[in-house]
């Protein structure tokens, strides 16, 4: 909202700079949105109160911050001659709260006095004709929007609103044509549109500078139905502006009365009631301010006298009052009242927050609430970054891909690079490696821990999502080299996380993570996956019996397998044998003549519990692996 | 075995001994297989000192301890030696540096969450954490946003299924599901990916990081609430740093305050980085809106709290001097 200091002060005497009134409006709640330029102060505006699109609005606020008089402009408040003569039908009173109107005849179309197109051309709205420019000008200090048309351009007396039809046209005043839907209110005379309701007039009622015979309108409508038909049609106007946002229907009344001032002194002519269309008159807000509320919110003591001089130049009318509370009225244009902390900010609001003091929370701290998944993650990620590897976050939102059926897609997305959620984290962290091979780092370990999004079906409950951490490392060498190391990351996180009892079981393409039944992720020849929250579970399934004194004894064993087969099931089972057996590790993987052409030996190393009957667990573990898999050891 | 046979014995064993570890490193071994406190073949010999008679005890009593001292010392002089060859080995130049041993990076933007994490902790918060696929509900109905309110504006929402299922555009709907789900008293700090539907520039990218923290419990003031904040900031950006509050309108609160920090650029004159303003905005808090309150299921006439929020993304941009949000999330910062 932009405030020329000049048309400010029409409403308040204040000698301050205009650096020091930005400040004032600040603490207020309305801050500055650029530099101040010209003597014009462009303030941030939050969408709540919409009297702040006002220069009364603001000047009220900044009377009540600065103890001083509001001074109101002057109306016309007399009744108009009767035989305004222009009848009003409102087809859709579900849309129309207020249509309230007037006539002038006999008016004179000029230039604008100096004061007027001064102040409107500071504001940024061009001056061109005395009755438009009133218009705008009452918009701007009251925040109403009017309209005023000529009524010598209308066929019939009359004024219908109703919903458009399809196919409708309307030029607007700006001369673009546009094309109407039902969704859309119209003012129209004679069964054509003359105006898109609550947004912008059109071309062919316009005033001109021959117009002697003009209809003033106010009208109060669905804000949610003028937001949605100004976002279709894309037109953002000052009209639109404050039409969209919730005003009350007494503004219409004073916004006529103002105009009606200031066009019979600017213009002349005579002035006729009209019709003013209103069937469901708005109840005003009255709540309760108590004391000790302002208190609670506030930690501060304010006596009855002062809460009651705030609220006064706030324009709060005072009902009841006792020692501990007030009744008030909420003024028609406080729109965003919904409880009584609203009076409570406003109290807060001139007393200032920067003179509120701080003090410390002197309650215990409650229980912690923190997920135990949250704190296991920070752990991976240091598991991780002690493994050598980076840390990178990449953007969740991808492309759409219409052959993902699990892909959840965002219905209005303004970029087509991000309309869908990932479903993998692969795919969105790969493309770093590139960055770093930009660099000329050809070896590189990255990491992320999040989320992928999958959709199960087509309701709220069916989209999932899944923490995951993504492990990718790359090097100018062969696959076999990469995923030697790929997989001693793997069982590197898994040693530093503590968690055991893993084997990796092939199906089709895919090699499956498991600790038993449980799916912990998936490994690929440079890069693994692996579920969070499962890994957590698995880490508690641990059991794991730590005794220093353990005593251990080892035996090497060399298993000789056909090359392509998967030896994930064979160390699983060695696994599973003996609970005596604590501990396998992989010594070498190696092929030479002596073993055969397309076989290959794998050595490794069991650890056991020094027990009575070993060697018995040795033998038949030996008989099994045999049996079962049809291999030969070698001892 | 007389007690001078042993003597000599371990003497020459000794001897040998000496030859095989001259070349090893292995010291220690060779010290406890004569001196340790159980088996050490010396310490034995010590041992049978009191079964002799007054007479044997003055002869061998000598004679075993110049062996301990002779043996005693023999081990050091080896020690000694050892460390002479390696620093007369000409190869070894421990001033040439080496590649260093590397571990990895965490992300810039998970240090500082862990650093706010870290302060907030210590004053007794949670961290929470929640879905990132809302409903409109959580989002914006029980924050006290009713369905096509204006404030509605403030956050471009990406939908899902519109209009009810969303990705979250604050981390606000976490504090509405941990209000509905824990009750008070509750001291919990949010950071998180949030979305909006804005097409990506230097500054702004459709997802991004806040960072929010919620207090409630009975007798929790606007006082209270101003000096979590001053406390947060002059942790983050120092004890010197000014601070200002102001009455700032969001929907979820009542009444609403915004923070600023004097703008380091202008030191508060005003200029185009600020806005005029001579201060930085740093985020957004407020009492919590007394009909979200309820919504959640909480008595607003009992208990009171606030909550407040603000972006990461531009304070970890400041401390790594990252120029583009988007290189943060793209990759394009590498650790090299």
């Amino acid at each position: 909202m932009k405030i020329p200091l000049v048309w400010l002060k029409d409403y308040l005497d204040i000698d301050k700079t205009p650096k020091e009134i930005a400040e004032s409006f600040t603490a207020l709640g309305l801050m500055l949105e650029k530099p101040i330029e010209n003597n014009v102060l462009e303030l941030e505006h939050r969408f709540d109160r919409s009297d702040w699109l006002s220069v009364i609005g603001c000047a009220r606020d900044l009377s009540a911050i600065e103890k001083k008089e509001l001074k109101l402009p002057q109306r016309h408040t007399e009744k108009g001659k009767d035989g305004g003569g222009v009848e009003i039908k409102v087809e859709c009173p579900k849309v129309v709260n207020r249509f309230n109107t007037r006539v002038f005849r006999g008016i004179k179309v000029a230039k604008s006095p100096k004061w007027l197109s001064e102040r409107l051309e500071l504001y940024g709205i061009p001056s061109i004709n005395n009755v438009v420019d009133i218009t705008n000008f009452v918009m701007v200090e009251y925040g109403q929007p009017m309209h005023a048309q000529d009524l010598s351009k209308f066929d019939a007396r009359e004024i219908v609103i109703r919903m458009a039809k399809k196919g409708e046209e309307i030029t607007t005043l700006d001369g673009t044509k546009i094309i109407l839907d039902p969704s859309v209110f119209i003012l129209a005379q004679n069964d054509k549109p003359i105006t898109i309701g609550g947004i912008v007039g059109g071309k062919e009622t316009a005033i001109t500078e021959s117009t002697t015979d003009i209809i003033l309108d106010a009208g109060n409508y669905d804000q949610s139905l003028v937001r949605k038909t100004a976002r279709k049609y894309k037109i953002h106007n000052e009209t639109v502006l404050r039409y969209d946002k919730f005003l009350h229907p007494a503004g219409t009344q004073l916004a006529l009365e103002r105009a009606a001032y200031l066009i019979l002194e600017l213009a002349e002519g005579e002035y006729y009631e009209n019709f003013d269309y209103y069937p469901k008159k708005s109840a005003l807000n009255v709540s309760k301010i108590r004391l000790d509320r302002i208190m609670k919110i506030s930690g501060i003591e304010f006596s009855i006298s002062a809460v009651k001089m705030t609220l006064e130049s706030f324009g709060y009318r005072l009902l009841e009052e006792s020692a501990e509370e007030l009744t008030v009225e909420v003024p028609y244009f406080r729109t965003d009242f919904s409880v009584e902390d609203d009076i409570v900010s406003d109290i807060l609001r001139v007393y200032n927050f920067e003179n509120i003091p701080n003090a410390k929370i002197n309650t215990a701290p409650p229980k912690d609430l923190t997920p135990e998944i949250l704190k296991f993650e920070e752990k991976i990620r240091d598991s991780l970054i002690k493994l050598g590897l980076h840390e990178h976050i990449t953007n969740p939102l991808v492309a759409s891909d219409i052959n993902d059926f699990k892909q959840i897609r965002l219905e209005n997305s303004q970029n087509s690079e991000q309309d869908a959620l990932r479903t993998n984290m692969y795919d969105t962290l790969f493309p770093i490696i590139n960055t770093y091979a930009k660099h000329k780092i050809f070896e590189a370990g990255i990491f992320e821990v999040g989320k992928i999004y999958l959709k199960e079906g087509d309701k709220f409950e069916d989209l999932k999502e899944v923490r995951v951490v993504e492990v990718i490392y790359e090097k100018n060498s062969n696959l076999r080299e990469k995923s030697k190391y790929i997989q001693s990351l793997l069982f590197g996180l898994f040693h530093e996380l503590d968690i055991n009892n893993i084997n990796i079981k092939k199906h089709d393409d895919k090699n499956s993570i498991y600790q038993g039944s449980l799916l912990l992720g998936e490994i690929r020849f440079n890069s693994f996956s692996l579920f969070t929250e499962n890994l957590l579970c698995a880490l508690k399934n641990n059991i794991k019996v730590v005794d220093e004194f353990i005593n251990t004894s080892e035996e090497d064993l060399s298993l000789i397998l056909e090359i392509g087969k998967s030896a994930g099931d064979i160390i699983n089972f060695v696994n599973n044998f003996d609970d005596r057996i604590i501990g396998l590790e992989i010594l070498d993987e190696y092929e030479d003549s002596t073993i055969g052409l397309g076989k290959k030996a794998i050595t490794f190393r069991l650890k056991f519990v020094n027990e009575k009957g070993i060697t018995e667990i040795k033998e038949s573990l030996i008989r099994g692996l045999e049996d079962k898999f049809g291999i030969k050891i070698r001892k | 075995m007389e007690l001078q046979d042993k003597i000599d014995k371990i003497k020459n064993a000794f001897f040998e001994d000496i030859k095989t570890f001259e070349k090893s490193t292995d010291f220690d071994a060779l010290y406890l297989k004569y001196f340790s406190k159980t088996k050490g073949e010396v310490t034995n010999l010590v041992k049978e000192l009191p079964k002799l008679k007054d007479e044997g005890r003055k002869t061998y009593g000598p004679i075993i301890n110049e062996l301990m001292e002779n043996l005693k010392k023999q081990i050091e002089g080896l020690k000694a030696n050892y460390k002479n060859t390696l620093q007369n080995d000409p190869f070894i130049d421990l001033t040439l540096p080496a590649n260093p041993k590397k571990t990895g990076f965490l992300h810039p933007a998970t240090q500082v969450i862990r650093e706010i994490n870290d302060f907030f902790r210590y004053y007794g918060y949670s961290v929470c954490d929640g879905p990132e696929i809302e409903t409109a509900d959580f989002n914006f109905r029980r924050l006290n946003l009713p369905d096509n309110h204006p404030a509605t504006d403030l956050q471009d929402t990406l939908f899902i299924m519109q209009p009810e299922v969303l990705l979250r555009t604050h981390t606000s709907s976490v504090e509405s599901r941990i209000l509905t789900q824990y009750g008070p008293p509750i001291r919990a700090v949010i950071p998180g990916k949030c979305y909006r539907n804005e097409t990506g520039n230097k500054s702004n990218n459709s997802y991004f990081y806040q960072y929010q923290g919620v207090v409630v419990d009975e007798g929790i003031t606007v006082q209270n609430l101003k000096e979590t904040i001053t406390l947060m900031l002059r942790f983050l950006f120092g004890n010197e740093t000014e601070i200002r509050c102001r009455y700032k309108y969001y929907p979820e609160v009542s009444p609403g305050l915004g923070f600023d920090i004097k703008c380091t650029f202008c030191k508060g004159v005003g200029c185009d980085v600020c806005k005029g303003r001579g201060w930085l905005e740093m985020g957004g808090s407020g009492m919590i809106h007394y009909n979200t309150l309820k919504m959640c299921g909480i008595d607003p006439e009992i208990y009171t709290g606030f909550a407040f929020g603000m972006g990461l993304d531009r304070m970890v941009m400041s401390k790594f001097n990252i120029s583009d949000v988007r290189k943060l999330y793209s990759g394009r910062v590498v650790y090299v």
